[in-house]
């Protein structure tokens, strides 16, 4: 088994250069150029002058080079996990990167955790009574949540709960309170829970359809097994058999989703950060691309692939682990 | 377990009443849109800078709020030669950077050599100085700039370079990455004190400045991403300042509660939008033809229904706060009758009875193109269609992402194109239309007259007023005569201001916080 992971390691370098190499070309097919964007934000100049000016521009960016070379020199850095200036502002894309991840990590870890416990209990009490009332009804009530526009959602939560017309019990803005540094360890934390109240909501009820739909079809695969009519046939009490016996098989399926996870956590959503003004990686990563910032657009590229492939392979693993059926030296 | 909830949702409010600290009433809370790129003025890119900066750095002259003029700032007075190619600035001895350190002629003449040096990331404020050929300090307190050739807005252009400090940039690290880009030293009334990322900057009150000292004592430029939650948080009372939608301000902020807590003030913005008709296309190269699709807009409706009047309509895209724009220029009024014989004047009449207007065999059929994500303009773009259609006129609309668009338009790839500009006491018209810059620059429409061309090159170095103001006039009759665009309108700011702040002056140019006094 080590020597399988090992070697699955080794084939995550070249898949990673693949997906970068991509992007980057993908990246410069694109119409528009930074250079050009940095220019036409002054004056409107004179032809020959703006010429010349856009050329020093794109040499100071290092893009008057040819692609490849661009390339080779970003993946010679990348070794020394430097990502170089971003072209916006002259800061490290790094550190750029540094202060919107904690952020978006907080926002996406809650939001994922409250999916998985309301969908999963809602998935498998779907399952156990199919085709019920309370089954159709709740159903139903995913989809309506999961079809209404997050953006629409956030306006309504913010003129009801928060804009002081009706209720002002959150507030509006940003993630934290100005002053909040000043309290105690327990009352930031509070602090900072208060003012995600609102764009977790948001986030949140779109994903309970996919999650529940996805455990109440793998729960009914289960129960309708021989293993599990051999449970009950014997006499266990029907919570020992949902629970023990039906719930863990049918949480295997689950795993592959996990995989997903690692990745989804860095992703921020646009629409949410920008209502509230929530200075996270999706709203970096959207308006690096509007800029053309390119060393920014392929360091966060680079760091969703480099997720991405390791937890395709943990996911593997952990099969391993929660399955014994499977194993990896058969294959 | 439901009174867990209970217990956690009340300690949650608990901890929400421990932020209600009374406001200081010396601090102003002012929204800005976005975190700007850096607050270095020399290598910025952004319009969210300019609004903080302003208060932190200073230039040689300042434009005058009420007659757009350059006034002096941190230069005391200036010399133009007599063949009007030098000016010398006499700068102010008393003028100090918020370190202590004395502001003198070496920070103008470095801050010059950071513009002109190619590897620093100044492209815009290089553009502006393309006509300067040097600069030269005479004394420590003296400084003199020699330009390539004679214009009166040269002043301006040199005047409004903007200044950093040498002893404070000039210390081995990389200019474009500079630490002080986050943390900036100027000569203004109001000293850099924070910028938390994302949330806000904070400046305060400069007790050492040489001129007239503020009376607000701080200002906290408050992040705020989204123009419907600005508006919110504004009516919570969590900002002192709000810009306003013309539907906000019309029926949103009419309430007793709104009205007893701000005044509302409105000045219409250095803007231009306007749709420009390609010329080299075979649509729009007839001037009668675009005078026609003038007359078939109807910009008064637009700006009744989407701005609830608060635009003011443009005959021609001059900046309507400049002392040449010509207000006797009328905008040609909404006229489907005018334009159909106009149309049919030029050759476009429904030969085939399809109901839509045909020359040559070729239909009436064009694109325009716009940038997408705006739904104001996305309605705007619909309604122009609308009345197009009724015409016999097909439009077809496409949107474009900022980056793409301007690809477009310097490929000259494009009909008729919804554009806007925003212009500045540096702008000059030759750069929009005279016919050397069809080819490359920003005469993207391709409008060439031999007389325009005469006019922008006599404007730029008569530096007489009365005579510029009869140039600048009758280029603009030409403009409308020739119709290269059809101007829409220059937006008003609605803004809406705390009472508890007096003295507030609306000029020309807007608003100056300097100005107010707390009550």
């Amino acid at each position: 088994m080590t020597l399988y992971i090992f070697k699955r390691f080794l084939f995550i370098i070249p898949t990673f250069i693949g997906i970068t190499l991509i992007t980057f070309f993908i990246m410069h097919l694109a119409p528009g150029d930074p250079a050009i964007l940095k220019a036409k934000s002054g004056e409107s100049v004179s032809a020959e002058t703006s010429l010349s000016i856009v050329q020093e521009t794109r040499k100071i960016y290092g893009l008057d080079k040819p692609l490849h070379v661009q390339y080779g020199s970003w993946l010679k850095r990348l070794v020394t996990f430097d990502f170089g200036e971003s072209f916006k502002d002259h800061r490290p894309v790094l550190k750029k990167i540094g202060e919107t991840l904690p952020i978006t990590l907080t926002l996406n870890i809650l939001t994922i955790i409250i999916i998985y416990l309301i969908s999963v209990p809602l998935g498998i009490f779907s399952a156990l009574n199919p085709k019920s009332l309370l089954d159709k009804f709740i159903t139903l009530l995913i989809f309506i949540l999961y079809s209404l526009p997050s953006f629409w959602v956030a306006s309504i939560l913010i003129v009801i709960f928060a804009c002081g017309d009706y209720l002002n019990w959150f507030p509006i803005i940003g993630f934290i309170s100005d002053g909040a540094e000043k309290l105690s360890l327990f009352g930031r934390v509070g602090n900072v829970a208060w003012h995600l109240v609102l764009p977790v909501i948001c986030l949140t009820y779109g994903g309970f359809a996919f999650i529940s739909r996805f455990s109440r079809a793998s729960m009914l695969d289960v129960i309708r097994q021989d293993y599990i009519r051999t449970a009950r046939a014997k006499g266990l009490p029907e919570w020992k058999v949902i629970g023990k016996h039906a719930l863990r098989n049918a949480m295997i399926p689950l795993l592959t989703l996990m995989g997903t996870l690692l990745p989804a956590l860095l992703g921020g959503s646009v629409i949410i950060e920008q209502i509230f003004s929530i200075p996270g990686m999706g709203r970096l990563s959207f308006e690096s691309v509007l800029a053309r910032d390119y060393p920014v657009i392929m360091a966060i590229a680079a760091i969703d692939a480099i997720l991405t492939l390791i937890s395709i392979l943990l996911v593997d693993i952990m099969y391993v682990i929660v399955d014994p059926r499977i194993s990896f030296e058969k294959r | 377990m439901i009174k867990w909830g209970i217990n956690i949702v009340c300690l949650l409010l608990l901890v929400s009443c421990q932020f209600k600290v009374p406001k200081d009433p010396y601090t102003l809370t002012y929204p800005i849109p976005a975190d700007p790129d850096t607050l270095n003025p020399i290598i910025t890119a952004d319009g969210n800078q300019r609004i903080i900066n302003d208060f932190i750095y200073e230039q040689l002259v300042r434009i005058d709020r009420e007659t757009a003029k350059a006034v002096p700032s941190l230069a005391e007075k200036w010399d133009v030669s007599k063949d009007k190619l030098q000016i010398i600035f006499f700068l102010r001895k008393n003028a100090i950077w918020h370190d202590g350190v004395p502001f003198t002629a070496e920070d103008v003449l470095y801050s010059y050599e950071q513009i002109q040096n190619p590897e620093v990331d100044a492209a815009p404020q290089r553009s502006d100085l393309v006509n300067v050929s040097r600069l030269e300090a005479l004394d420590p307190y003296t400084v003199r700039f020699t330009f390539k050739r004679p214009d009166y807005k040269g002043i301006n252009a040199v005047g409004a370079m903007r200044l950093v400090p040498k002893h404070i940039y000039n210390d081995g690290n990389k200019f474009n990455s500079h630490p002080a880009n986050r943390f900036p030293i100027g000569t203004g009334p109001y000293k850099f004190a924070a910028w938390i990322t994302g949330r806000k900057i904070l400046i305060e009150r400069n007790d050492a400045y040489w001129g007239l000292k503020p009376d607000i004592g701080k200002i906290e430029f408050k992040i705020v991403t989204d123009s419907n939650v600005q508006f919110q948080i504004l009516k919570k009372g969590e900002l002192d300042v709000g810009i306003m939608r013309p539907i906000q301000m019309v029926k949103q902020a009419d309430t007793p509660k709104f009205n007893e807590r701000f005044n509302k003030y409105e000045y219409y913005l250095p803007l231009c939008f306007f749709i420009g008709w390609n010329a080299q296309k075979p649509y729009f190269e007839e001037a009668s033809v675009r005078k026609a699709l003038t007359h078939l807009i109807n910009r008064e409706g637009i700006n009744e229904k989407l701005y609830f009047g608060k635009a003011k309509g443009l005959a021609t895209c001059f900046d309507v706060n400049s002392p040449e724009y010509d207000e006797t220029i009328k905008p040609y009024p909404y006229n489907p009758e005018a334009a159909k014989k106009l149309l049919s004047g030029a050759g476009w009449i429904d030969h085939d009875n399809d109901g839509v207007l045909d020359k040559g065999g070729f239909p009436f059929n064009f694109t325009f193109s716009m940038i997408g994500g705006d739904a104001a303009t996305s309605r705007i773009a619909t309604m122009i269609r609308e009345d197009l259609l009724k015409a016999g006129i097909v439009m077809e609309i496409r949107q474009f992402e900022w980056a793409t668009f301007l690809n477009q338009i310097s490929k000259r790839d494009f009909d008729a194109v919804w554009l806007a500009w925003a212009f500045n006491p540096t702008s000059d018209p030759y750069e929009i239309w005279h016919s050397s810059q069809i080819e490359s620059g920003s005469n993207f429409v391709g409008f060439k007259k031999e007389e325009m061309d005469r006019l922008l090159v006599e404007g730029q170095s008569e530096f007489d007023e009365a005579k510029r103001k009869e140039i600048y006039s009758r280029a603009q009759q030409i403009l409308h005569e020739e119709e290269p665009y059809t101007a829409m309108y220059a937006p008003a700011s609605l803004v809406a201001i705390d009472k508890r702040f007096e003295n507030v002056k609306v000029h020309t140019l807007g608003i100056d916080p300097r100005e107010w006094r707390v009550k």
